[in-house]
């Protein structure tokens, strides 16, 4: 009886053991980073969404106005609308030609049986350079007195005074574009070419096989092989769009303190520097500022659903 | 996928480190607070009525200080520290473009918060608004406004008229000018008789079209429209802000119509301030005037043009003087080391020792009345920039011709708002000259109300 009892009470206790060891083990190893994220990015993105819902200047009382911030900012803030407008404006423009360029260079340098790799390196360098850099670059040649780009054009005679590139609505906006596809063009090429490593050669000996060539296997085989990946550059280069902002900010005096801001008439002025404008330099309204962040998020999910569906294969659309 | 795992644990650890950082940094805190809050008790035995102890040596404490210029913090710390041993003063550098989101995000956040905090005009009449800094005129400070040069109070006062700040530096301005191309085209490279040649903006202008026709289009008066503008609107001292009620026109007409005047004269070159062309414009001689205040020698003429020694002068605007940057010295309504931290202040930038050294060390000229009074000597004896600026004496001349026509000007919220809409619109002036002033005027406003939405702009 004692002995029967002794192993009646021992063997829950040891399946209960190896029931409770096994589930314990992955919660308790991933308690650091669920920790961490609840601090870090949870707990931030909660806030700002109770922000919101707030005027406060992040330092006096805040006074609780419900979605005031959000009916200012989508029907009385003419600003916003144009920063929006000017996000999009700027999306088309760098986005289908990055794309394109990037999967030709992509194409045109796997095709390279030499110095394949100095190409690779060579176009992958803006990325790697800081933004702030290739501010000063870029608002360096396409200043309108000293600028190299201007200098080069009237010594040729094409022009006979220096063009006004960054004072300019449209030339603003295309510099602005320039530079990220100057700075992004790398990227996409080596994820290209990434893609383009994984089709099967059999593929395309197959393809040689029954005469097509050139390109019409670059359309045919190429091109919808890579879908996938091009699923994936545009819709995280639509996110990436959407928070358009080292680019123009520092276009137009990153490097002083009487910065214009949003470019000339604000034809440059994108979603986050409205929202930096908001928070930090024409205002210091964190509530309206947090709004606008709201706003953004919910529109960067929509531009990416959208995307997505317009450009994944149909039996992933769901 | 493999990548967006990694990310996350880079993030992770990342945030972990980040954590780790913020305790370490509290924990240092923490440790300061200690020695920093007996201070006021030890400061408490002092004389209310003086602004500073009898015994410089009883108070002690941390004193932390955000500036941009270390040299000058370091130069006066020294010399604080030969009058009060016991006070330690600590400086964090902090750019002025990122001074008030630093600080905002400081006191949000609860963190790291200076005792001394540094209002550059450019943001000044915000960081008033945001009711941060303690009230210099209350205990245990004291101040007595009246002992400062009367024009200065409004730039150091709040919009209740609390005065909030001292000055860090007397900020008259004049024009610095090329004496090279002056006396080329005009025969005289004298201040006085140039100011008589210059006594009005249409003399201004006129002399302006003559120096364009004889050097043959190659020098101009003002580098651009940026410049001009300076000097234009700080001679409009008048206050355009009541309240959220912000009048405009009262405050810029005036500028605007002289400022597209002069561009439509031709007087002016093309350059955006800041640029690199425009620092670079000094060196080079295409353009006659530069606005200038006593920071302006050390920092702009002689930064940009380092082989100039010599070719410079200094001389005052037409119809009177006017006022460029200047930066408010405030203290942290919560510090906890007040005293030491007014006492800081008080030396540095106040008193007649701590002046004296300023003045002959870095050209800064103090707001105080008695350092005038008393410090005659110093002001005769050459400056830093003097020979610089062709052994003229900058100080005497910032003093005697410029400082009587100076008058306060209140400062408010919407200035650095003005300022913004200002930068973000003069580039297209200058660009399309078929702008007028008065269709400039009524974008200034529409441009306006969209950044300050709660304003009412006549």
């Amino acid at each position: 009886m004692n002995v029967n009892a002794e192993s009646y009470d021992a063997i829950p206790a040891a399946s209960r053991k190896r029931r409770w060891g096994p589930r314990m083990w992955p919660y308790l190893f991933a308690l650091p980073f669920v920790l961490t994220y609840a601090a870090f990015q949870l707990y931030p993105i909660l806030y700002s969404f109770v922000l919101s819902l707030h005027d406060w200047n992040g330092i006096g009382a805040k006074t609780y106005i419900g979605f005031k911030n959000y009916v200012q900012l989508w029907t009385n803030d003419p600003l916003f609308i144009k920063s929006l407008w000017n996000t999009l404006l700027m999306m088309l423009m760098f986005i289908p030609l990055t794309l394109i360029l990037g999967l030709t260079l992509a194409y045109w340098t796997f095709q390279l049986t030499r110095g394949k790799r100095f190409f690779q390196t060579i176009n992958v360098l803006p990325y790697i350079t800081t933004p702030v850099a290739i501010g000063f670059i870029f608002s360096y040649m396409f200043d309108w007195q000293t600028g190299l780009v201007n200098l080069l054009l009237t010594k040729f005679g094409i022009l006979e005074e220096g063009f006004y590139w960054l004072q300019d609505p449209w030339g603003s906006r295309a510099i602005i574009a320039l530079m990220v596809i100057w700075r992004n063009l790398g990227y996409f090429m080596i994820i290209f070419m990434a893609g383009m490593t994984v089709i099967p050669q059999d593929v395309y000996e197959a393809a040689k096989v029954d005469g097509s060539t050139g390109l019409h296997t670059f359309i045919r085989i190429t091109m919808p092989l890579l879908r996938n990946i091009t699923v994936f550059l545009v819709v995280t280069s639509m996110i990436g769009g959407l928070q358009l902002f080292d680019e123009p900010k520092l276009l137009y005096g990153g490097w002083s303190g009487s910065a214009q801001v949003g470019g000339p008439d604000n034809t440059a002025l994108t979603m986050i520097w409205k929202f930096v404008d908001e928070s930090f330099i024409s205002n210091t309204r964190f509530g309206y500022a947090s709004a606008i962040a709201y706003s953004l998020f919910l529109l960067i999910v929509l531009f990416s659903v959208i995307s997505y569906r317009l450009t994944a294969p149909k039996e992933d659309k769901r | 996928m493999n990548n967006r795992k990694l990310g996350k644990w880079v993030g992770g650890f990342t945030s972990l480190a980040l954590l780790a950082g913020l305790l370490a940094a509290c924990g240092g805190n923490g440790k300061e607070a200690t020695p920093s809050a007996s201070s006021p008790a030890a400061g408490g035995n002092a004389s209310p009525s003086a602004s500073a102890p009898a015994d410089p040596t009883q108070l002690s404490g941390t004193v932390k200080v955000w500036d941009w210029d270390e040299a000058f913090q370091n130069g006066m710390i020294a010399e604080f520290n030969k009058k009060y041993p016991n006070i330690k003063v600590e400086v964090t550098v902090v750019n002025p473009n990122d001074y008030l989101q630093k600080l905002q995000s400081g006191i949000a956040s609860g963190s790291d918060v200076p005792d001394v905090i540094l209002g550059e005009s450019a943001y000044r009449g915000k960081l008033f608004d945001l009711d941060v800094l303690d009230n210099l005129e209350s205990a245990p400070y004291n101040f007595d406004k009246s002992t400062v040069l009367d024009y200065v109070v409004p730039y150091v006062s709040n919009s209740e008229g609390k005065v909030i700040a001292v000055d860090q530096t007397l900020t008259p301005a004049g024009f610095a000018f090329r004496r090279d191309l002056a006396k080329e085209y005009w025969g005289t490279d004298d201040p006085a008789e140039l100011e008589s040649l210059l006594s009005s903006w249409d003399d201004f202008i006129a002399k302006g079209k003559e120096l364009k026709e004889k050097s043959g289009g190659k020098v101009l008066m003002f580098p651009g429209l940026g410049d001009a503008y300076i000097a234009l609107r700080g001679q409009n001292f008048v206050s355009y802000v009541n309240g959220s009620d912000v009048d405009l026109t009262t405050k810029l007409q005036a500028p605007l119509q002289k400022l597209f005047e002069m561009r439509d004269a031709g007087i002016l070159g093309k350059n955006e301030l800041w640029t690199p062309a425009w620092s670079a414009s000094m060196a080079k001689g295409e353009f006659m005037f530069y606005p200038m205040a006593p920071w302006g020698a050390k920092w702009h003429i002689s930064a940009n043009d380092p082989e100039g020694s010599g070719r410079w002068g200094l001389v005052k605007a037409p119809e009177g003087g006017f006022t460029r940057g200047g930066t408010a010295i405030g203290i942290y309504k919560d510090s906890k080391v007040k005293e030491a931290a007014w006492a800081f202040i008080e030396f540095a930038y106040l008193s007649d020792e701590g002046s004296a050294y300023n003045f002959q060390t870095f050209g800064n000229m103090t707001s105080s009345k008695s350092f005038y009074e008393t410090q005659q000597a110093l002001i005769d004896a050459p400056g830093p920039y003097d020979e610089f600026f062709g052994g003229q004496n900058l100080a005497k001349y910032f003093i005697e011709k410029i400082v009587p026509d100076m008058q306060g000007e209140s400062q408010s919220k919407y200035d650095s708002v003005v300022d913004g809409v200002f930068n973000a619109l003069y580039p297209l002036w200058t660009k399309d000259a078929s702008i007028t002033a008065d269709a400039a005027l009524e974008k200034f406003k529409t441009e306006f109300k969209n950044k300050a939405s709660d304003a009412t702009v006549k």
